[in-house]
This record gives structure tokens, sequence and C-alpha cells, in this order.
């Protein structure tokens, strides 16, 4: 396995996997980073993966005994468990089905998304539904996933004027990204559809449906459906 | 059981944070001065990690329903006890019904009240912290407001012991000063690390960002600092693709005036970076108020490092200090 490794300050060091963001290159993240939570190396705090790097946050004062610089006894170590492991490390990505209750009050903003890529409503739902969804990362909000794999003749720009509110669960075109806004919040994505699942859930463990490296497919659902799933959900 | 009768300016229960969910996009939050908030629950014989209550320029005004010790801590606002002056740095005992409140502004922004057995608000994802952006963990995920009733954990046996001995003798002599953290590095000057793309920054830039005095907006919160002072250009303005940002990265937004993260900040971001602040001056930037001057000296990364295990092994050392006083009234 091949990154570079950069340090990011006196207590984190980033490996850098890619300069794009691809898939291929987020597996390999995804992976690496799994790996590195099995080691149980006592001075690594946590491990943030994102696009095409992933950060070790790790605490220098537990290394600073070892007769070399921290730095460089991480960087030994990592390079020591990449060329142990290879590949084979991947991990079967999990797929999560994602019911969406389109158009409507639920997604208010399809028609613009049909009239602006000059398709029908039935047109953009099929393709949404259509479409190979990689989660590269989490962040922005709590359990706010980024989402690549959207059809380029659905693509759509944001609004120009954000909305004040978005509700839970809304589904969103920005650019060639589409996205789930877990918590309601001010936001300038077209609204097509509305997920009755919780994405965010601080009492579960993990607290977040999706988490970096999923596979996502969308699933028509009625209003009817929507409301009863919405039930179990509570 | 904590009544709150007046908040303060921004008051909210932290802990040390909340480890191993950033990669959920949920922010680590915690106390931002991590030192006061260790050095206030060690003065009461609790853990480090145990919650405390953390007042912004303003402290809160509080009435104790009980018999309790507790310890102050940090540069940020003084306390006062029925118009006495309440000590920093030691355990203070108070009896049932006692109401303790703002004094006076102190020299920095941010001090730390803990209470013998710990803030009891519920555990949120392995933290008591509280992160108000998404109103998640601390006293109903919020700042505190008046009228709120807090909880507060039993006491050890050991804890039992010191509230008696305080309570028939009198309050200890020792203390342990705010100023303990300090370095000989003066106070408005914080070491800063190189970032990789600090040389994608223009020569006059790479030279302000040391040079110069920054000014603290009052665009400054648990979240991060917005600086005022030279704007520092990109020779080719670039946005970088979202990775993680540690507590002290120095952001450059297109404006060109700086941000330092702080606590609250989000996990991930894509502003060109310029460099790091170094771990040891944490409770530096933590005591920050809107109106200081600040400058940058530039550190590597092996010298910071060996700065901050110099002052964890001197904390280690006054723990062991309290420890043994806190043992002497048992």
């Amino acid at each position: 396995m091949d990154f570079k490794i950069i340090p990011t300050g006196d207590a984190a060091i980033t490996l850098h996997f890619g300069s794009k963001i691809e898939k291929i290159t987020n597996d390999r993240i995804q992976a690496f980073s799994s790996l590195l939570l099995q080691q149980n190396y006592q001075w690594l705090i946590e491990v943030v993966p994102a696009y095409t790097t992933t950060t070790i946050y790790y605490d220098p004062t537990k290394l600073i005994d070892h007769g070399e610089a921290p730095f460089s006894y991480i960087r030994k170590t990592l390079q020591q468990l990449a060329s142990q492991k290879h590949e084979e490390s991947i991990t079967d990505a999990r797929t999560v089905e994602i019911p969406v209750c389109y158009g409507g009050d639920y997604g208010p903003d399809l028609d613009y998304v049909a009239t602006h890529n000059n398709l029908s409503r039935e047109e953009v739902i099929e393709r949404h539904i259509a479409g190979d969804y990689h989660v590269y990362m989490l962040g922005f909000s709590p359990g706010f996933p980024y989402i690549g794999g959207l059809n380029e003749t659905i693509a759509t720009p944001r609004k120009t004027t954000p909305a004040t509110r978005i509700t839970e669960g809304s589904v969103g075109i920005a650019g060639n990204q589409t996205g789930i806004y877990p918590n309601e919040s001010p936001g300038g994505w077209q609204i097509i559809g509305r997920t009755p699942l919780k994405l965010f859930r601080t009492q579960q463990e993990p607290p977040t449906l999706l988490q970096a490296g999923d596979q996502i497919r969308f699933r028509e659902i009625s209003e009817q459906e929507f409301k009863t799933l919405k039930e179990d959900e509570r | 059981m904590i009544t709150i009768l007046q908040p303060g300016l921004f008051s909210t229960v932290q802990d040390i944070g909340r480890i191993g969910y950033q990669k959920f996009s949920v922010p680590v939050s915690g106390a931002v001065d991590l030192d006061a908030h260790r050095m206030a629950n060690l003065l009461v014989g609790n853990d480090e990690h145990f919650a405390t209550i953390e007042m912004t320029v303003q402290a809160a005004e509080m009435k104790f329903e009980q018999d309790r010790v507790i310890a102050i801590f940090g540069e940020g606002p003084n306390l006062s006890l029925n118009g006495k002056h309440l000590p920093k740095g030691k355990p203070i005992f108070l009896p049932k019904d006692s109401t303790v409140k703002h004094a006076a502004t102190g020299s920095g922004a941010r001090t730390y009240l803990a209470v013998a057995g710990g803030i009891d608000v519920p555990v949120i994802m392995d933290s008591r912290s509280t992160y108000t952006r998404a109103a998640i963990g601390g006293f109903e995920g919020r700042r505190l407001a008046k009228g709120d009733q807090i909880g507060v954990g039993e006491m050890t046996l050991t804890q039992r012991s010191i509230l008696t001995f305080l309570k028939e003798k009198d309050n200890v002599s020792w203390f342990v000063p705010t100023q303990f953290f300090d370095s000989n590095v003066s106070n408005g000057t914080i070491q800063m690390i190189k970032s990789e793309q600090f040389n994608t920054f223009t020569k006059e830039s790479q030279e302000a960002v040391f040079n110069r005095f920054f000014t603290v907006t009052s665009q400054s919160d648990r979240m991060g600092y917005r600086l005022d002072g030279v704007e520092l250009k990109q020779i080719k303005a670039k946005n970088e693709i979202s990775s993680a940002v540690p507590f002290g990265t120095i952001q450059v937004p297109p404006d060109g005036n700086p941000i330092l993260l702080a606590a609250d900040r989000q996990t991930t971001g894509g502003y060109p970076v310029i460099g790091y602040t170094a771990s040891v001056d944490r409770h530096k930037l933590a005591q920050l108020k809107p109106g200081d001057q600040i400058h940058f000296e530039l550190v590597d990364i092996g010298e910071a490092q060996q700065q901050f295990a110099t002052k964890e092994e001197a904390m280690r050392h006054v723990k062991a200090g309290i420890k043994l006083q806190l043992k002497g009234m048992n």
C-alpha cells in the first residue's frame, strides 16, 4: 500500500493516498483506517478518514522516550504495517438501502431538477435510483454523508439562495453530488425526496446509519410507506 | 444539585472531549482549556475526565443545595461567595445553600468550576461535553440557562473525608497558581508549526505570519477564533480536498484573515492551512479574548513535542502533590 505521510501539527499525522477523489483511493483509505484501529497502539487517539486522506491523532508524550522523534517512530511503524498488509485486507463494503419518498412536499425541488435537465419527474427518480453510490466520508455536520456516484444527467447546481430550513432526512442534489441531511438545518441543496430513516442517533453504536466506505442503494417508497417506516424509527 | 440563578455569558458542561467520534463527523468539543479543566478536577479529588462547568468571560451565579467541595481554575472570570472573593487553585468547602457568583473578569477568557463527584449529565457517545451547534451532550445539549438544575455525582469516601476536614477545620493554605502552565514564552506569543502548504503562500505572507501581530476578533467562540491583521495570500489560490483539522489548525479562507480552530471545530476542512499551533500552547489559545493581540513564533515539531512532554511531566508532579495533600485530610 502506497501513501505519503505528512505531519499535521505536533499531535497528528496525515496519510495521503492520492490527489484525486476516486473510489479506488477511498477504498484503500477505509481498509487502512480499519487496520489501524485493530492495532491497539497505545499512542493512537483516533483515526479520521476523508476523501483522499486518513488522519491519525496521537499522543506525542507517550512516544517521547522511545529514543527517536515521535514522528519518525510513527512513520516507521506505519510503513511496516503497510508492507505487511496488502490489498486483500480490503473488506467487502456494506450496502445500505435508503427508502426515499420522492417529490411533492417531501421533495419540493424535484420539478426544478427535472426541468433543469429536460427530463420528466419519473426519469429523474429512475436515474437517481439507478445510481451506484459510495459514501466517501462523513463531514460538515454529525452524520452527514458525502456521497459520490450521481448520474451526471441529473446533476443540478445548488440554489442561489439557501433554504433556511431543510427537514431532517431530506435527500438532495448539489452539482454532481447527492446527499442526505441527518438533521434539520439550513442548506442550498435541491431537495428531491426524503427518507424516514434516522441517519444520526446518538444512543446507538455506531451513532450513524452510514459510514465512510458504504455502498448505497435508493429505493422509491410511497407516502404511506414513508409514514409507516417513520413510525418504526421512533 | 446546583441551580443556575444567572448563566453568565456562555457557560456549558464540558469534559476532556468526545474522543473517537470524529469519523462520524462529530466534533471533539470538551474544555477549550484542558489544563485548567483537569486541574480543577484534581483539586477536588476527581478524575481528570469528570465534567466541569466552563464559564466564559462572565461567570454564572449558582446555588449549591448541599454541602460541597469545589475548585476553580483558569484565567477567566473570578467568583465570590457572600461578597468574599473565592480563591482559585485550591479545594473550597461550600456550606449548603451557598450562592457563588461572578465577581470580576479575569486576565483570560475561561474559568472552570469542578465539584467533588463531578457534574452529572448523561454520557452521550462516551462524553458529557456539550456541543451546542448540534445540541449534543452536556445539559440538554445547550448552554446553561436561568433555572437549570444540574446534578452532581456521588462523592468517593476520600472526597467525603475531604469535605468533613474542610468543613470542620478551615480552608487549606496551599494552592496551585493559575500561571502554573505558563511557559517561558510570553503570553501573547503562540508557537506555530509550519504546514505542508506553507510554501504555497506568498513570500510576504510567509514573513508576515511571524512578524506581525494578529488581533482576536469578536467573531470568536468555542469553534474557532477569527484573527485580524495582515491578510495572508496564496501564490495561486487553491482549496484543498477536505481532510481532518486538529485543534490549533490555522486556516486561511479566501478573505485572507486566518481562523484558529478550537474545540468545537468541524472535523474536516478544505481551506488552505498555513500552520498549526503547538499543543503545549493550547491553554494560551483557550484564554484569548476579543481584542487580544497575538504573535506567532516558529517552532519545529520535535521541539514542540518535547515542550509538551515536559509540561505533562510537570502536570504529573503537581497531580502527585495534590493527591498527597488531599490524602492528608483523610
